[in-house]
């Protein structure tokens, strides 16, 4: 009864961002708030805002306040509002460390865990730009992190009608496997993967076959069930 | 600089099982390595590989392999699934990066010092993955796991079954499958029927 008061207490605290911030992500927010956090806050929670220029001094919390909080909040008090957020950054290695941090709030803080159970969302990369971007970087790019990449990479499936097929992306969010098929242009979806897709939403299972598939984990020529297919359109 | 291709994909997870077994797993094929921890349960350990033209990717993956739960479900429905028992089959895998997720990618160019990063890929299994797979390694740590993991199919609802019989609780894996049976009987009736059976017939039912 106590814990679930408490609850109560903190989800009306988070109901702005500012309350938010310092009942969930405390441990962002170390040193004393600026005088102008109110109005940063204010200005972020803001629906209806289309663009937002932050300038102040190093260390007054405006990385955080722009790519951290923002985003759980809105994740986590206004699903509705936004189905799908997208993160943007000026390099890989900050788009990297921003969607960690992200993640880790999600998956492991305790009291948004507790308040707001296991939030399941889908993350989507973009690994043919990232490569570019960090082609371009040359030497000096920071690497990509483990915990950040896709899981199993080119596995194949066998569909319901009996085609195989090869996906360039697996992954597994909450023990539910799902799979990203990148196409860049206007490429299509070859019919063996345009099948997978249609067995996917249909709810029907598909097998996965080959060493690359064991690999992963798969239990290959078992069928199996896959939570969801992304076509993800870099470019 | 050549494009990478299959001769230099194979090249790079030779090297990944050399580390491997330097390190002290055991090489039970040319590729293929587990850590024996005694009894029913290994270290799994799954190198998935992304062949690009720019470079090879590997894709870690680490869980347990349970000898007798494999064994004893895959023969069950031996006279339906065209499916052996392999030990490079993991009972319950994950990618490494859930539990190192501040490890770099394992990406290997044609430039890549291949023979120092995959050390340090096997350095990481040893170092993350064997712990991980050890605090897995037995029946009533893998219950809730599968369980998660049942309504993907998968084979997981038959390592469920299996798990929870040969960890003696009998009453629930025949809860556990006749309750599935109902959900999805297509799937699991190749399973079930036998399954059941035989606890029948341990029961002395039939």
């Amino acid at each position: 009864m106590h814990c679930h008061r408490n609850s109560e207490i903190r989800r009306a605290a988070a109901k702005t961002l500012k309350g938010f911030c310092l009942t969930y992500l405390p441990h962002h927010f170390p040193a004393d708030l600026s005088d102008f956090f109110d109005e940063m806050a204010g200005a972020l929670e803001n629906h209806n805002l289309k663009r937002l220029e932050m300038i102040g001094f190093r260390g007054c919390a405006k990385s955080t306040m722009a790519s951290l909080a923002p985003v759980l909040w809105a994740a986590l008090e206004h699903p509705d509002k936004y189905p799908f957020i997208i993160m943007l950054a000026d390099t890989t290695a900050q788009a990297t460390i921003n969607m960690a941090a992200v993640q880790h709030e999600l998956r492991d803080d305790d009291l948004i865990l507790r308040d707001y159970g296991r939030l399941k969302y889908r993350r989507i990369d973009d690994p043919q730009q990232l490569n570019i971007a960090q082609g371009q970087a040359g030497e000096n790019s920071t690497e990509e992190l483990l915990g950040n990449s896709v899981a199993g990479t080119q596995v194949t499936f066998i569909t319901s009608t009996g085609a195989r097929t090869r996906i360039d992306f697996v992954t597994t969010i909450d023990e539910s496997f799902a799979v990203v098929e990148a196409k860049t242009g206007n490429a299509q979806l070859t019919s063996g993967q345009a099948q997978l897709q249609a067995d996917v939403n249909a709810g029907n299972p598909v097998t996965p076959v080959g060493q690359n598939a064991a690999a992963a984990g798969f239990d290959v020529g078992v069928p199996t069930l896959l939570d969801s297919f992304t076509i993800n359109r870099p470019f | 600089m050549n494009p990478c291709d299959a001769a230099f994909k194979r090249e790079v997870r030779l090297r990944c099982y050399d580390a491997l077994e330097a390190e002290g797993f055991t090489r039970y094929r040319k590729e293929g390595a587990d850590w024996p921890f005694g009894g029913e349960f290994y270290c799994w350990v799954g190198l998935n590989s992304g062949l690009y033209k720019e470079y090879v990717q590997i894709n870690p993956f680490v869980g347990v392999h349970a000898a007798s739960l494999e064994q004893f479900w895959i023969s069950l429905i031996k006279d339906e699934y065209p499916k052996k028992y392999d030990r490079s089959h993991a009972t319950y895998a994950i990618h490494l990066g859930k539990i190192a997720p501040n490890e770099e990618i394992f990406r290997f160019t044609r430039e890549t010092d291949v023979a120092s990063e995959a050390k340090r890929l096997a350095r990481l299994y040893l170092e993350v993955g064997l712990p991980f797979a050890k605090s897995i390694a037995s029946y009533d740590a893998l219950i809730p796991l599968l369980m998660k993991r049942s309504e993907s199919l998968g084979a997981a609802p038959e390592k469920l079954a299996a798990c929870l019989y040969l960890a003696g609780r009998v009453d629930e894996a025949r809860f556990f499958v006749e309750s599935f049976m109902e959900k999805h009987r297509d799937y699991i009736a190749k399973f079930a029927v036998p399954f059941l059976a035989l606890l029948a017939r341990s029961e002395g039912v039939v």
